[in-house]
């Protein structure tokens, strides 16, 4: 296929409108030619911001809480098949949920091949996406927290405050096995909760620690990642 | 210890809420909920044209978004782009089980407000949505109908082709050319069009 071809056909695919047989052979095309590549990111830009002009409607009363308790309902499927009580329980369930969710992904990325192992994430051998959890450990040594990680691509690194912190704003950064220590969001304490979750630039695989600074600059949690 | 007032999850910005949502985080969960509804459940109500419906579309389109988050990719494109897209394919599932009832839809529904948006739905509507409005409403009107069917619709030019009771050639063409014209609209800046 040449440029001219993959062109006529650009804008069904950024309109996910192409059938699969023309587009099998345009997606070969693209591998090889960055205009091309460059031509379809514009143009599904475009047709992003078609489907972003469309009308906002208020949803049913009731909505958002429908929502949440179907979001919900899977993390208390699972709590009731546990000796649900601890706080160390609480723990061991919040992690089967994220594993959960990290099977999930590989499923998703894998394409749903047959077979494709449930925890398979948490192997190192495991090729593809990778979730992991650990807890957030204050200065003097309670357990207040979590940090978890996806090694993506693209990389997310989600920290979360369950308690013991004053209200405020806490600087988190994360530190890497290199020596560099980056800065990725600010998190915002209110009765002792706050998340803070973001993209980063850096390999979460070579991420030693992830901490949390007060206003002076001090540690006051650290999660350490490996 | 930090002076600063608590900022409120609704503070925070797309991805981190979508972070949160997908991490368990109930107060960034229902913030996502919140700013992303009138939107997800519109564009569903658009496409299917039945409240009961559009509401289960929507419903699905974020609990896609908890199980999908971390796949999630901001180089492909905006938060609300992804939950667009999510939302778009999942109304068009449904609305394939039963296409008969919708052989001619409204396209240009797809880009006018309904009656009951309200005033603070409509202030979520950005410059950008209505650039967008603008730009369809200069395109000649078979381009634009055309292009919207394809956009909100899923319609094949193959299918286009069918249901306008066009020549194949002439589907593509209306939908390249509308895209390009629309794109071109948006990337002229005002008074040099």
């Amino acid at each position: 296929m040449d440029c001219a071809e993959a062109v006529s056909m650009l804008d069904e695919l950024a309109l996910d409108v192409l059938p699969g047989d023309r587009r099998t052979p345009l997606l070969h095309h693209l591998e090889e030619c960055p205009a091309c590549r460059q031509l379809l990111d514009e143009l599904s830009e475009t047709a992003d911001a078609l489907l972003l002009a469309g009308p906002v409607a208020t949803p049913p009363v009731g909505f958002q809480d429908r929502v949440l308790d179907r979001v919900r309902a899977p993390r208390a499927a699972a709590r009731r098949g546990s000796a649900w009580g601890s706080a160390a329980t609480r723990r061991q369930v919040r992690l089967r949920v994220f594993a959960a969710a990290a099977a999930a992904v590989v499923l998703l990325v894998l394409g749903g091949v047959a077979g494709a192992q449930f925890g398979r994430s948490g192997s190192p051998e495991a090729a593809g996406p990778e979730f992991r959890t650990v807890q957030l450990v204050s200065a003097t040594g309670s357990d207040i927290g979590d940090v978890s990680t996806y090694l993506g691509p693209p990389a997310w690194i989600f920290m979360r405050l369950d308690g013991a912190l004053p209200n405020g704003v806490y600087q988190c950064v994360i530190d890497t096995d290199a020596g560099r220590t980056v800065p990725i969001g600010k998190l915002w304490a209110t009765n002792g909760h706050g998340a803070w979750g973001e993209r980063v630039d850096v390999d979460p695989g070579h991420v030693k620690t992830a901490r949390m600074l007060d206003s002076s600059g001090n540690t006051v949690a650290t999660a350490a990642l490996h | 210890m930090a002076s600063s007032p608590p900022v409120p999850p609704d503070g925070l910005s797309d991805e981190a809420l979508l972070a949160g949502l997908t991490f368990g985080d109930a107060e960034a969960g229902r913030a996502f909920v919140l700013r992303f509804q009138g939107r997800v459940y519109g564009l569903a109500l658009t496409i299917l044209g039945d409240r009961a419906l559009a509401e289960d579309i929507a419903q699905e389109a974020f609990l896609r978004a908890w199980r999908h988050g971390p796949s999630y990719d901001p180089r492909r494109g905006t938060v609300a782009a992804w939950m667009a897209r999510i939302t778009r394919n999942l109304a068009i599932d449904a609305l394939r089980l039963r296409r008969a009832d919708v052989m001619d839809p409204d396209v240009l529904a797809a880009v006018a407000p309904p009656s009951d948006e309200s005033v603070e739905d409509a202030a979520l509507i950005s410059h950008a949505a209505t650039a967008v409005r603008r730009a369809l409403r200069r395109l000649p009107e078979e381009q634009s109908r055309a292009l919207l069917l394809a956009a909100f619709y899923g319609r094949t030019a193959e299918e286009i082709s069918r249901s306008e009771a066009i020549p194949l050639g002439t589907a593509k063409t209306r939908i390249r050319l509308g895209l390009r014209r629309v794109r071109a609209l948006l990337t002229t800046p005002a008074g040099e069009e």
